[in-house]
């Protein structure tokens, strides 16, 4: 499979990936831009159906990069960020966006790319404990933060 | 909730100007740069690797002899007849990678492996770490090859394992460094998953080899001598060890010297938390034993090719003796090892977790390092135990025995006596009344909330906790550690 084909199939999950970590646009830009043109100069030599987990993991990888070489945050509005989402969404996001970068992580890698926390342990170079650990304490965090808010249907 | 994370990030998506941008670049392209150095064979016989054989068959010797210990803890003769020494290197002309020696426990491979640097410039390279280092950068960038130099840690890439017949990646690998035997060379005590990347159950030899010196430099573990393993169907319901939790599913069950593994369900509904059952051991003598009590853990979860099914794996660090263990008991039944039906069986209730209340370290005034995060009342924890537990008001100390081991703590100091010998741990506190001493509780970073162990009971008193906030009735928030005993 070419970078372009790579791109156009898993671009997105890199940036939500990338966009979990930094909470900021463009850095989540500049972090996908990376990746890619780091898979254009060195094509991985890749099993069928890895790709998606391999680019993940240069991501998270990336983004640290990127978070040592920054000497400030930025942080930007939500809406920026999203293209659309309902009130509901939003206000769930804004809640994520309050979670510390590797619970965000975590969360992303477990809940919306499905990633045992085994798997996610291999490509963040962690425990298993210790991602048990922070999809732990974002569950709770989240809970305690949708029900001040009288926000919280089901549990995550 | 999930749902609307989900549809949230799914509105997360690159903004069209970038995507542009990165299609153009990539349509673009940019040339391919090939790294330098051709394939690397493994060298012939020569006079100069003869001699450097003989020096690595004396590390081989100096860590398969022992190299159960490296491993496990207790009386470890039980594996010795699986342990195999003296296996297959491979080499290029810069290192060579020897299975010192290896053991089949049945679900992981245990095995000892060095390498060695065949001339001056491989030998500094790889005992500086120049060589792990440099072979991250072009993946994994400068800042990680930086760290790699400055940490001397095999880093992510380094170590690389396929099961032989088929190809299947093995899903990862564990390793510890050894004291270097020699300076040119070094050794690690390696764990191997007998489990593909995909989660499926693996056979079969297992080719390592180290990202440095290339696949064609692969050795085999043979993994054809194992441990002995019992097989039990199951087929039932075992309660959840957190009190409230959601039942475990438990389908067949395979327990190991080392460790066991289970077909059955791992989370509970709303994905909140694991499901993780109460596993108990009846000895042949009759006591029973807890995993936590062999020094237990769960070692891995992976989804198997049904839906919403697992196989989880759980690893001990004590050898345990298949022909002592009378039955395995889950929940209300005991299943005998020897495929005899299950009876109803009740284990002691103080082997199942209860609940203590918590205070947050703040509470306590103690000096956590910023480690602690709660501190637990020894006279509590010491009741849901079964310990036996003494307070002495005129000195404010604290005798606590149990399994044998009898723990003293004096209030506000940091030294314990464990046994009459003098132990370090962080201060203990004690209650305003001057009537309870709490000790602390380590913190829940490094190694999961789930899995914390007692700091100072840690090798003394093996303890998990999960610690929970909730609600009291007059709506101030107190913690709550549900305690998964010995």
């Amino acid at each position: 499979m070419d970078t372009l084909e790579l791109f156009e199939r898993h671009g997105d999950a890199v940036y939500r990936l990338a966009w979990s970590f930094t909470a900021s646009r463009e850095d989540a830009e500049d972090v996908t831009q990376t990746v890619f043109l780091k898979v254009l100069e060195h094509p991985p030599r890749l099993e069928a159906g890895k790709e998606r987990a391999w680019l993940l993991q240069v991501t998270a990888n990336e983004c640290r990069s990127l978070w040592r070489r920054l000497t400030r945050r930025r942080t930007e509005p939500l809406e920026e960020a999203m293209t659309a989402a309902a009130p509901r969404e939003e206000s769930v996001l804004r809640h994520v966006m309050a979670l510390r970068a590797g619970e965000r992580e975590v969360l992303y890698l477990f809940y919306y790319e499905g990633y045992t926390s085994q798997e996610i342990g291999g490509m963040l170079n962690l425990s298993q404990t210790a991602v048990t650990t922070r999809l732990h304490r974002a569950r709770r965090r989240l809970k305690l933060m949708l029900e001040q808010e009288g926000d919280y249907g089901t549990q995550l | 909730m999930e749902h609307s994370y989900k549809r949230a990030m799914d509105a997360i998506r690159i903004g069209e100007e970038c995507r542009s941008h990165i299609r153009a670049r990539l349509e673009e392209g940019t040339p391919v740069r090939r790294r330098a150095g051709g394939r690397r064979v493994r060298a012939a016989a020569l006079l100069a690797a003869a001699l450097v054989a003989l020096m690595s068959l004396a590390v081989a010797v100096a860590y398969h002899t022992g190299m159960l210990d490296l491993f496990f803890q207790g009386d470890t003769q039980l594996l010795k007849p699986y342990v195999q020494a003296n296996l297959d290197s491979g080499e290029n002309g810069d290192y060579r990678l020897t299975v010192d020696s290896a053991v089949n426990t049945g679900h992981v491979v245990c095995a000892v492996i060095t390498v060695e640097g065949l001339n001056d410039r491989a030998a500094a390279d790889l005992m500086s770490n120049k060589a792990v280092a440099e072979a991250h950068r072009d993946l994994w960038g400068q800042s990680m090859s930086d760290s790699l130099m400055e940490s001397g840690s095999l880093g992510p890439d380094t170590l690389r394992a396929c099961f032989t017949e088929g190809g299947e990646p093995a899903s990862g690998i564990i390793s510890r460094e050894l004291p270097a035997p020699s300076n040119t060379s070094r050794s690690w005590q390696i764990e191997i998953s007998m489990q593909t990347a995909d989660g499926q159950p693996a056979s079969g030899p297992i080719s390592l080899w180290l990202n440095f010196m290339g696949g064609d430099c692969a050795v085999q573990i043979p993994t054809d001598v194992a441990a002995e393993t019992v097989s039990l169907s199951i087929g039932r319901e075992v309660p959840s060890q957190w009190p409230g939790g959601m039942p475990v599913f438990i389908r067949s069950l395979e327990l190991t010297p080392i460790g066991l593994s289970y077909e059955g369900t791992y989370w509970d509904e709303g994905r909140d938390d694991r499901a993780v059952p109460v596993l108990l051991f009846r000895m042949a003598d009759g006591r029973t034993v807890t995993m936590a009590q062999l020094g237990g853990r769960q070692y891995s979860a992976r989804r198997i090719k049904e839906p919403d099914w697992y196989l989880v794996r759980c690893k001990w660090d004590t050898v345990l003796d298949l022909r002592q263990v009378e039955s395995i008991i889950l929940g209300d039944m005991a299943f005998p090892l020897d495929g005899s039906r299950p009876r109803r069986m009740e284990a002691e209730r103080n082997l199942y977790p209860f609940e203590t209340g918590l205070l947050p370290y703040t509470c306590g005034g103690v000096d956590s390092g910023g480690e602690t995060d709660y501190l637990a009342s020894l006279e509590d924890l010491c009741r849901g135990l079964g310990a036996d537990y003494h307070w002495d008001g005129r000195t404010k100390t604290a005798a606590a025995s149990y399994l044998g081991t009898t723990i003293s703590l004096t209030a506000d100091s940091s030294t314990a006596l464990v046994d009459g010998r003098p132990v370090e741990m962080r201060t203990s506190f004690l209650d305003e009344a001057g009537e309870t001493i709490y000790v602390p509780l380590p913190a829940v970073e490094n190694e999961g909330s789930l899995a914390a162990s007692i700091s100072f009971f840690t090798g003394v008193w093996q303890m998990d906790v999960d610690i929970r906030q909730e609600q009291n009735e007059s709506g101030a928030m107190e913690f709550i550690g549900f305690l998964i005993i010995p």
